[in-house]
């Protein structure tokens, strides 16, 4: 029987396109059927610079899976480069050309020879989906269009976290994180969103070391980069979010950055003072109201699941039911994941279950006893169900369709803030 | 059962696997050939649509079928659904809403409906001309219902076809006796304003028409294809309007690529962009061009509809604020060369 795929949860590999467009002046180019694009592009938010319907494609058609497509991706990038005023151009492959066997590589190759900025990330449909096209097209970057230097700037970090537009708070996260890492004194390069772009990845190759915050996706990144640049990597698997999480990720940053420890100890106290200052005032509401309860599921990304399952857990002192990883993660890596959901305050252990088939979750959670009203975070198809169940619903993982998050995060104390709102505004909002 | 883009390339005998499937289950299953590639228009989605419905769920009349009141009505997101059947009370029909929230049971029964009508000819003429071929239901075949004249004939149209039209000429006195004066009020200020639209294939040359109605200058109208002649070998009602009400524009087909029409709006600087699809109009405004986005096939829909369109036409240009603003700070990503060019640059000739 095959894997049911029921209530998709991300795009195929070609929605990569969504991470270049990311990158501030860079310009995805799309070797694929017409529509292709226009399907991929869901997400608000991403009318920018460069738009999902504006990205130059060749736009297959039937004498080119005959024929062959190359010389339409040649002219494609030839006149692309003439007409969008762009620094990088990066060459992303459907499902079509990959199965005729175009061969793209040969023609991107032409225009390196020459010197243009383009370089090429294969992302048929059909190989895997957008975390791991995300990755093809960081990879692509940073094998076509870097090299290995000897200069190592001090303090310098790479910081690698979410998948631009697949989450939801990419934009805030990344800045927040930068935030901190600044504050205990490190340099954080990144190459995502405002003001960041072809000069951050330029940088790159001058780190002291990469910074990945995700229980996998970009782990294959790390690898390249400490092939290819030499660069070795910390790869911290929780996205931290509120006070206790955030405080163990900046000690154990700083650890591996070497940064003195009374500094880092009195950014921690600095923030947790503030935290705790506004947790108190709202303590009351967390315990006096009469619709969340204490056991809660995620349905979410291994990067939400986990990063929230930490916070609702070590913080916020809830229970957890079932929490559900949605983004089909590859075998080796869901050990230690499931690990980290077993590593929570009070030996506390989350059951996990990888799981793509949403009927089989929804009936995981119908069944479930949360013991009152469910509180259930996750994508927009949990809504129904948890209001069928009376319980508390929170929008945080693909697909979104009821809220706009415009640069508002989840990571840090800020961001534990951020959602503790979010949660209680839904609670508020019903008869209490 | 639909096929993609790697379904059809690797050939995978779909028609075969619901064949074999087609009797162990016991509602309608059909086998769909839409890989991407198939068309160079999107549009061609529509025609497959219908035809499966066609192939697998609409049957022949049957013999002892009940008459009845109802009349087909192909549209898009149906925001318009209970007003058109309140109006429709007034003519005796009765409206089947497609495909939206279509049940099966309904569309078995297409066949014995009165008659068959679309919001857009792009969009229903494959369905209403197949049901007239194959099963005899009169298919509507006029301008569409954007605009004054748009609605009258097409509801003079539905008239003629269904013999109600003693009653269609009632509703339409009245109704012009209400909208007439009011729309021509705000006519008097848009008199004269110029605008460039890109549409598909019907609303392209509809809204034009209804561009021309209220006085506003049509400087160039894209269309994303033409088909120069319906299945049943006529000219689109649409441009057949136009051309013999000499109505003359700039228009070209096919080319509704961003960096094209951006390159008419630099040239062009009309008063306003119209346009029906995701992720088009910011471009306009990014150039400092209101848009008005007409995406509810609705917008223009009869005499009421109109009105409202000719008010939202005018509150956009009278407020221009969001896109100066937005213009003013935006650095538009197509190279100075490229705005110096003719819009056609790239075209090569068909071999």
């Amino acid at each position: 029987m095959a894997k049911i795929l029921d209530k998709q949860r991300y795009k195929c590999a070609l929605a990569a396109m969504q991470t270049v467009q990311a990158i501030e002046r860079a310009c995805p180019v799309l070797h694929s059927g017409p529509g292709c694009a226009q399907k991929l592009a869901d997400t608000t938010g991403s009318s920018g610079y460069l738009s999902p319907q504006i990205f130059p494609c060749t736009s297959i058609n039937e004498k080119d899976v005959v024929f062959g497509g190359v010389k339409k991706l040649s002219t494609t990038i030839e006149n692309a480069l003439k007409v969008i005023d762009a620094d990088l151009f990066v060459v992303l492959t459907g499902c079509i050309p990959e199965i005729v066997g175009d061969d793209a590589q040969e023609v991107v190759s032409k225009f390196q020879e020459q010197g243009k900025p383009v370089v090429f990330a294969p992302s048929a449909g059909f190989k895997g989906n957008n975390y791991k096209g995300h990755e093809q097209v960081v990879d692509a970057i940073v094998t076509q269009y870097l090299e290995r230097s000897d200069e190592r700037e001090k303090g310098l970090v790479n910081l690698w976290a979410d998948v631009p537009y697949q989450d939801l708070f990419w934009l805030g996260n990344i800045r927040e994180l930068e935030n901190l890492l600044r504050e205990i004194g490190l340099k954080p390069n990144t190459i995502f969103g405002y003001q960041r772009g072809i000069e951050n990845i330029k940088l790159i190759p001058k780190a002291e070391f990469n910074l990945l915050v995700s229980p996998w996706v970009g782990l294959q990144n790390m690898k390249t980069m400490e092939k290819h640049l030499g660069i070795p990597y910390l790869h911290y698997p929780v996205l931290p979010v509120g006070a206790t999480e955030t405080g163990k990720f900046l000690r154990e940053v700083g650890k591996f950055a070497g940064i003195d420890s009374e500094k880092v100890e009195s950014v921690i106290k600095k923030h947790e003072d503030y935290f705790y200052y506004l947790i108190s005032r709202y303590a009351d509401l967390f315990l006096e109201n009469r619709v969340i309860n204490k056991q809660f599921s995620l349905v979410a990304d291994a990067q939400y699941a986990l990063a929230i399952t930490k916070f609702l857990v070590n913080d916020l002192g809830l229970i957890p039911a079932k929490q559900f990883v949605t983004d089909d993660t590859p075998k080796q890596f869901q050990e230690a994941i499931k690990s980290e959901f077993q590593n929570l305050n009070y030996g506390i252990k989350a059951d996990v279950d990888f799981q793509t088939d949403g009927y089989k979750i929804h009936e995981e959670i119908k069944s479930h006893d949360y013991h009152g009203y469910p509180l259930i975070l996750g994508g927009y198809y949990e809504k129904e169900v948890t209001e069928s169940l009376k319980g508390n619903f929170l929008n945080i993982s693909w697909p979104v369709l009821d809220k706009v998050v415009i640069d508002r995060f989840y990571a840090g104390y800020t961001g534990g803030i951020r959602l503790i709102e979010d949660i209680y505004t839904v609670a508020v909002q019903r008869f209490n | 059962m639909s096929s993609s883009c790697a379904t059809g390339i690797i050939g995978e005998d779909i028609d075969s696997v619901v064949d074999e499937v087609k009797d162990e289950i016991d509602v309608p299953v059909v086998a769909v050939h839409c890989e991407g590639f198939k068309s160079k228009i999107w549009a061609t989605g529509f025609d497959i649509s219908d035809h499966a419905v066609l192939q697998a769920i609409v049957q022949k009349p049957r013999p002892n079928a009940p008459k009845n009141n109802k009349i087909n009505f192909k549209n898009f997101f149906e925001s318009a659904r209970p007003e058109i059947i309140e109006i429709f009370k007034n003519f005796d029909l009765d409206p089947v809403f497609l495909y939206c929230n279509s049940t099966v049971e309904e569309l078995s029964t297409l066949s014995e409906n009165l008659a068959t009508t679309c919001i857009c000819g792009t969009l229903g003429n494959y369905l209403g001309n197949a049901l007239e071929e194959k099963y005899g239901v009169p298919y509507v075949r006029s301008i569409n219902q954007c605009g004054i004249k748009g609605f009258e004939a097409w509801l003079r149209e539905i008239g003629r076809v269904t013999n109600r039209s003693e009653k269609i000429e009632k509703y339409i006195a009245e109704q012009r006796a209400i909208y007439l004066p009011q729309i021509e009020e705000v006519k008097k200020q848009l008199e004269g304003l110029t605008a460039v639209l890109g549409m598909g294939p019907g609303y392209t040359f509809e809204v034009s028409r209804v561009l021309d109605e209220l006085g506003i200058k049509v400087v160039w109208a894209l269309a994303w294809h033409y088909d120069k002649k319906y299945e049943n070998g006529d000219v689109p009602p649409s441009m057949k309007y136009l051309l013999d009400n000499n109505i003359d524009f700039e228009t070209s087909v096919a080319d509704q690529q961003n960096y094209e029409v951006m390159n008419i709006l630099n040239k062009y600087k009309p008063d306003m962009y119209l346009s029906r699809h995701p992720g088009s109009t910011v471009w306009a405004i990014k150039n400092g061009t209101p848009a008005v986005y007409v995406a509810d096939e609705y917008m223009i829909f009869g005499y009421k509809h109109t009105l409202e369109f000719a008010k939202t036409v005018l509150d956009t240009i009278q407020n221009r604020s969001f896109e100066a603003n937005l213009a003013k700070r935006t650095k538009l990503p197509y190279t100075k060369w490229w705005y110096e060019q003719n819009v056609d640059k790239f075209f090569e000739e068909s071999k």
